[in-house]
């Protein structure tokens, strides 16, 4: 059974570090909403926890078989990835949703007050699949 | 100035359908000065339709936006239409009508820009979980420390504002858990608050927005709103003359009347 090197100990505890103060002031200035400040910050404080306490992180490699505590810490990490893609997928599924019901909606109020929507701004190539003109 | 009137009491309500007539005509007969506005957050059920036949103004999301999207709709309502005072009533009932009287004389009483009635007293059977009670203990100590008041309620959302509160929470309301963040809120901008007693009643329908499952996160979302909140600076610049008005959405022009 190895313990945590000291070089990758010190790299993982001010990285998790950086990582926790750097979400703290996007929060300050309101860059960042606090539903996905609280993940972010879970993983932070989580990887910040292990890479300080290394016995906790050797128990834990043990309990599941990992011979090398830094890679425990790694998987420790890229279970955090996972879960904050999968939420980002989630998240981003509502906004579409949202947005075609915005969408309809502006149609509906338009047909409505017999106003005509405002003419389409030019083409982005950089807008993806839904356009239907092919993108040269 | 409004053709309505002055006075605007505003009822978020998501699938009341079951209390928010009961709620509109109780205003209205209660508190016949105030208009009466539905803000309908994307429910499913007849809420709109119901508070319509009511006598109230309806405003519907086109989609659930969370009760602080759905308070600051009314906030955006009150301000663009040009109302001086505005009142939050719940749509479920607990908030007594009768009640109105006490917050408005508190209003002009204390000068205070945001008045909110505490559940200081209580209705014999008004049963408030543990947990809950626990979590506007802390809240109040944490609220009056910051402030320098003491409050003992700072979770109730039983609140009235002069024109002042209405144009900020017009401009900025806080999203999920509201209700303490406003405060702070108003008081980091410089505005007045003041607390003052009120009876409140039995939930008539649905539940609590906060239940034991979710009692935890939401004490941990709420105080991490207060601590980095502590650490803003003015979170907005103050406000211009029609920093509303002027958005090229023309916001709630499409509202009903």
């Amino acid at each position: 059974m190895e313990t945590l090197d000291g070089r990758v100990q010190f790299l993982a505890i001010l990285g998790s570090a950086l990582l926790f103060v750097f979400v703290l002031e996007l929060l300050r200035r309101r860059r960042l909403a606090e539903p996905y400040a609280i993940l972010w910050l879970a993983a932070s404080v989580v990887l910040l926890i292990l890479s300080i306490w290394d016995e906790l992180l050797d128990s834990l490699a043990d309990a599941v078989g990992i011979r090398t505590p830094s890679n425990a810490l790694f998987v420790v990490g890229f279970g955090f990835v996972l879960i904050l893609l999968l939420s980002f997928s989630s998240v981003i599924s509502r906004l579409s949703r949202e947005n075609k019901l915005l969408a309809q909606e502006i149609a509906r109020l338009n047909d409505e007050r017999g106003t005509r929507p405002a003419p389409a701004p030019q083409e982005d190539p950089g807008a993806g699949e839904r356009q239907e003109s092919p993108i040269p | 100035m409004s053709p309505e009137g002055r006075k605007l009491a505003m009822v978020p309500a998501l699938n009341e359908e079951e209390s928010v007539g009961t709620v509109v005509e109780e205003l209205r007969r209660e508190a016949p000065d105030f208009d009466v506005l539905v803000v309908d957050d994307g429910s499913t059920d007849a809420t709109a339709t119901r508070a319509r036949a009511a006598g109230a103004a309806v405003i519907s999301h086109p989609f659930n936006l969370g009760i602080g999207g759905a308070v600051q709709s009314g906030y955006r309502y009150a301000f663009l239409r040009g109302y001086d005072v505005a009142i939050q009533v719940d749509g479920d009932g607990q908030h007594d009508p009768s009640q109105i009287g006490t917050l408005e004389q508190e209003l002009e009483r204390s000068g205070a820009d945001l008045v909110w009635g505490s559940r200081y007293l209580e209705e014999a059977g008004y049963h408030v979980p543990r947990l809950r009670r626990a979590g506007r203990i802390i809240f109040a100590r944490i609220v009056s420390a910051i402030t320098r008041e003491a409050i003992t309620d700072p979770t109730s959302g039983f609140r009235i504002a002069n024109r002042r509160g209405i144009e900020l929470f017009a401009r900025d309301y806080p999203h999920d858990y509201p209700e303490v963040e406003a405060i702070l809120m108003a008081h980091s901008h410089d505005l007045e608050i003041s607390e003052v007693p009120v009876t409140m009643r039995r939930r008539e329908t649905g539940r609590s927005s906060i239940n034991m499952l979710n009692a935890g996160y939401y004490m941990v979302r709420v105080l991490l709103a207060i601590l980095v909140g502590l650490f803003r600076r003015r979170p907005i610049p103050p406000p211009g003359d029609d920093w509303l008005a002027a958005s090229p959405s023309g916001a709630l022009e499409g509202a009903p009347r």
